[in-house]
């Protein structure tokens, strides 16, 4: 039965509709980012697929602070110590969260 | 030490992690349909107010942890569960039972899971894995939904263990304390037990949310989503219900024929008690969901897109409901011989 499921046209289509919705997101962050009015932060939440409360379990942030750092004024700020967190959180160095790289992994 | 467990393929990853933990104390007897149908796997929920992925949180399934817990219980064996604040200890932990020579279940998050997947990672921590070997810095786990065992590094291993967001696991392990012989009446009793909890679950919780009166609710609620919501956000509310329903992990068709293999392998065990012909019924409400998904495809891939259709989609539920209702009354009402 487990077999059946795989390659269902109606599965995969349910699947491409998840993504799409979250590609959306990513270019809209990712827009935003580059006309100065979000943080990378803002972008790789996104980009892997965390929404505020995740993203504070995994840097043990609180929600409003996060919130902070996806101001770009406040993120260019941050000490190396958080954006290590961050970078963590994201599994990336903190030059590609500066720099909003994406490498495939 | 070399520990004796043998990776095999499931259809859902608990009730699969289950029967591998099981395989040695029961020579191979508990399958994982039985697994499922003895731990009472089969749920429907939606979690009022709560959203998953922007979507709704739909779940057609118990929550993690219960199903090994339960099968366990009707069966008489002992469980040792825990979880662990700090990740030190949780390392220790598991590499003290497996020096012990025991294979471990554990919960994981499958976003940073890297052999999982790419199109299916996503914030769900509610997957199960068994941990049974440690080599220098790798341990080997059998992952149900994967052909063969994989390798972990230390660091990947603590970062699934200890994944955030909803239904964090919190390095959660869970393994049998005590090998114990299982016969035949042992399984028998299990599987009555197993199947009353069900009937309950799905026939007695109070509430509009849970059991055969929370599909319903949703298939009512539907019927609204397109002036509340606009139709592409509608469409994508029926992509993650359709997502939950035939993830990997469900077996398709929402569980609904997992649970139905279990019935039939019930029978063997259990005669005299109708539970192949019940099973019957299970199987109809799995091809009723499947067609049900195939209608919400329709909706999210634009093709259809009425208030007409949503009405229909949310009859498809309404009469799914009904078609599960009496198969769990049919369940209810068994003399068990």
């Amino acid at each position: 039965m487990a077999e059946q499921s795989i390659g269902w046209d109606v599965k995969k289509s349910a699947l491409e509709v998840a993504w799409g919705d979250i590609e959306k997101r990513i270019a809209a962050a990712k827009q935003k980012v580059l006309t100065n009015n979000a943080s990378p932060v803002l972008f790789f939440m996104e980009y892997r697929l965390m929404d505020t409360a995740i993203l504070a379990g995994y840097t043990g942030f609180w929600q409003w602070q996060i919130k902070r750092h996806t101001k770009p004024g406040v993120f260019n700020k941050l000490s190396s110590k958080t954006l290590q967190k961050y970078a963590d959180a994201f599994n990336i160095s903190i030059d590609d969260l500066k720099s909003m790289t994406v490498h495939e992994d | 030490m070399k520990i004796e467990f043998e990776h095999h393929q499931g259809a859902h990853c608990e009730s699969g992690v289950t029967s591998n933990l099981l395989r040695q104390t029961s020579g191979g007897k508990i399958t994982e349909p039985l697994a499922f149908g003895i731990g009472a796997g089969l749920f429907y929920v939606q979690v009022p107010f709560i959203k998953i992925n922007n979507g709704p949180a739909i779940a057609f399934r118990n929550m993690p942890g219960f199903i090994f817990n339960r099968t366990c219980k009707s069966l008489g064996i002992p469980v040792t569960r825990k979880k662990f604040r700090s990740k030190e200890t949780a390392a220790r932990f598991l590499d003290d039972r497996l020096e012990e020579g025991i294979p471990v279940g554990a919960q994981v998050g499958v976003y940073y899971l890297p052999y999982f997947p790419k199109e299916y990672r996503f914030h769900f921590n509610a997957h199960n894995i068994v941990v049974f070997d440690k080599t220098g810095d790798n341990y080997t786990v059998s992952d149900p939904i994967m052909e063969f065992p994989s390798v972990l590094t230390s660091y990947e291993l603590e970062r699934v263990r200890f994944a955030k967001g909803a239904l964090a696991p919190r390095g959660h392990l869970y393994y049998p304390a005590k090998k114990i012989e299982i016969n035949n009446e042992t399984i028998k009793k299990a599987i009555k037990s197993g199947v009353q909890k069900n009937v309950f679950n799905m026939l007695s919780i109070p509430g509009p949310f849970a059991g055969v009166k929370g599909i319903k609710t949703t298939g009512l609620k539907i019927k609204k989503w397109r002036d509340k919501l606009g139709i592409e956000k509608a469409g994508s509310y029926l992509a993650q219900m359709v997502r939950m329903q035939e993830e990997i992990g469900t077996g398709g068709g929402g569980f609904r024929y997992i649970y139905a293999a279990f019935l039939q392998q019930a029978e063997a065990y259990s005669p005299g008690n109708q539970l192949e012909d019940i099973s019957a019924q299970f199987t109809a409400a799995g091809d009723k969901w499947r067609e049900s998904a195939v209608h919400a495809a329709g909706i999210y891939k634009g093709r259809l897109g009425s208030q007409a259709d949503f009405d229909a989609m949310g009859d498809y539920l309404v009469e799914i409901s009904e078609v599960e209702k009496n198969a769990f009354l049919a369940l209810k009402n068994i003399k068990w011989q």
